[in-house]
């Protein structure tokens, strides 16, 4: 698969958001799509060894995670899960999921030598976490070093975090996004100014593009799947909000967790699994549910559904979640193509269809607005 | 002038219109009443209905800090949109 290019397609003034089409040699797709992330690729694995379908996606993102008790970052899945995007002509993309701690301590020597690390994977698109405390010139050079060591194949992908210097972000991510095919930013959360003004500049970076335009393939990485603070809107959505392309949420690493809170995930009941609505645009439980509904929608979808073949009843939860999510994508990308001769009509679907949607953005967007 | 709602909107209308009818509530009765409805989407859900017309906003006499909502009756706004359309 080589991607070939990613051209503007439309860009609705009123909310910024922005539709494109991503060209590759084997297939052509618009933006806002949600990537088949780790937990979902475990879940692809079962699908297959039952011999039932799996997801109709054209991304593969892997969150490789840090052994805390070795101190290294563990690359043992990268290989099995390029092999399975590569036969599916999946556009894939392995980073290392970093927490702040990390973001913080991470400096050019070991930004460059995890970068060595994974050139020698046979990566098409090989990660380079750029510091957050970098500034253009430090970069640039960096970046031209960077490159010497690339085949002709690969291409550098620049993965920023959200939480970079605020004052040095701007010119270092602008230069990117003019300069590469594809960027990728951790994203933590809004409640943090950094961030914010961050991911406000990249939307407006983003916005600023026209039909016809080329432009990047934004990549948001590490998000929360459920913004608990922002009334349970859906992570995915809340992102896209500020450009990103294609979105893969925060993964969950079981080797640094204790055997006891494992041991509680694995048993959790059905009550108490989050199920994805899409008249609300978020996320709920089952008592929320039979109180606006009068029925339990989680245990009914799990009783009438066929997808828990080969899947934890949890597992069939997360599969649904991602199907209903980028369904709703799909509608949010027919009603940007919409605003070419209705200017509101994207604006009126976020506003009235979703409430959870509505909320967000209401309450978060102006902030932001004020904020620039 | 009464406006059109979201229908998620409307559907949280319904339910205060039930408990409260027209009699005056506060936020924290209507939060109570709506059980897993958080402050954000509550003060976004009294804004809309406040903005199509559909609840009256007061000052609490005692305490000015405090608002208190009184919603229009269905029949009001059914009456009042029938006018509207005549008008236009």
């Amino acid at each position: 698969m080589i991607l070939k290019k990613v051209k503007t397609e439309h860009t609705d003034k009123k909310t910024g958001m922005v539709l494109k089409r991503i060209e590759t040699s084997e297939w052509e797709t618009h933006n806002h799509k949600i990537a088949v992330n780790n937990s979902l690729f475990d879940c692809e694995k079962k699908r297959i060894d039952n011999k039932k379908p799996i997801l109709n996606s054209h991304f593969q993102i892997n969150h490789i995670f840090f052994n805390k008790k070795k101190g290294i970052w563990n690359f043992d899945k990268v290989a099995e899960s390029k092999a399975h995007a590569s036969r599916l002509g999946r556009f894939y993309f392995p980073f290392q999921q970093r927490n702040v701690n990390q973001w913080e301590s991470l400096n050019f020597q070991e930004a460059e030598a995890d970068f060595q690390d994974l050139i020698t994977r046979g990566l098409l698109f090989v990660p380079y976490h750029v510091p957050i405390n970098a500034d253009l010139e430090t970069w640039k050079k960096r970046k031209e070093d960077a490159l010497t060591l690339l085949n002709p194949s690969q291409t550098l992908v620049a993965v920023f975090c959200s939480r970079h210097q605020r004052n040095l972000f701007e010119e270092v991510f602008n230069y990117e996004f003019e300069k590469s095919k594809v960027i990728g930013v951790q994203c933590y959360g809004l409640n943090d100014d950094d961030t914010l003004l961050n991911l406000m500049k990249i939307k407006v970076r983003n916005q600023i593009l026209q039909t016809g335009d080329n432009a990047p393939l934004l990549i948001g990485l590490n998000y929360e799947k459920v913004l608990r603070t922002f009334s349970f809107v859906s992570g995915n959505f809340a992102y896209s909000c500020f450009g990103f392309d294609v979105l893969s949420c925060r993964q969950m690493n079981m080797e640094n967790l204790p055997p006891e809170v494992i041991r509680k995930m694995l048993s959790k009941e059905i009550e108490e699994i989050m199920k994805y609505d899409r008249v609300l645009g978020g996320f709920n439980h089952s008592a929320e549910q039979e109180f606006w509904d009068g029925t339990n929608i989680t245990r009914a979808f799990l009783e009438n559904v066929n997808v828990t073949e080969g899947l934890s009843p949890y597992q069939a939860i997360q599969w649904a979640n991602h199907r209903e999510q980028q369904k709703d994508f799909d509608v949010l990308n027919d009603s940007i193509l919409e605003t070419a001769y209705d200017e509101n009509a994207l604006l009126k679907y976020i506003e009235s269809q979703k409430e959870k949607w509505s909320v967000f953005w209401k309450t978060k967007m102006p902030q932001l607005a004020r904020s620039v | 002038m009464v406006n059109p709602i979201p229908k998620w909107v409307w559907r949280r209308y319904a339910l205060l219109w039930k408990k409260f009818e027209n009699k005056n509530f506060t936020f924290e009765q209507a939060k109570k009443e709506l059980k897993f409805v958080d402050g954000n989407t509550l003060s976004v859900m009294f804004n809309e209905l406040k903005t199509a017309g559909w609840i009256a906003v007061n000052l609490d006499q005692q305490d000015s800090r405090k608002r208190i909502y009184n919603l229009l009756t269905p029949l009001k706004i059914v009456e009042s949109i029938k006018h509207d359309i005549k008008k236009s």
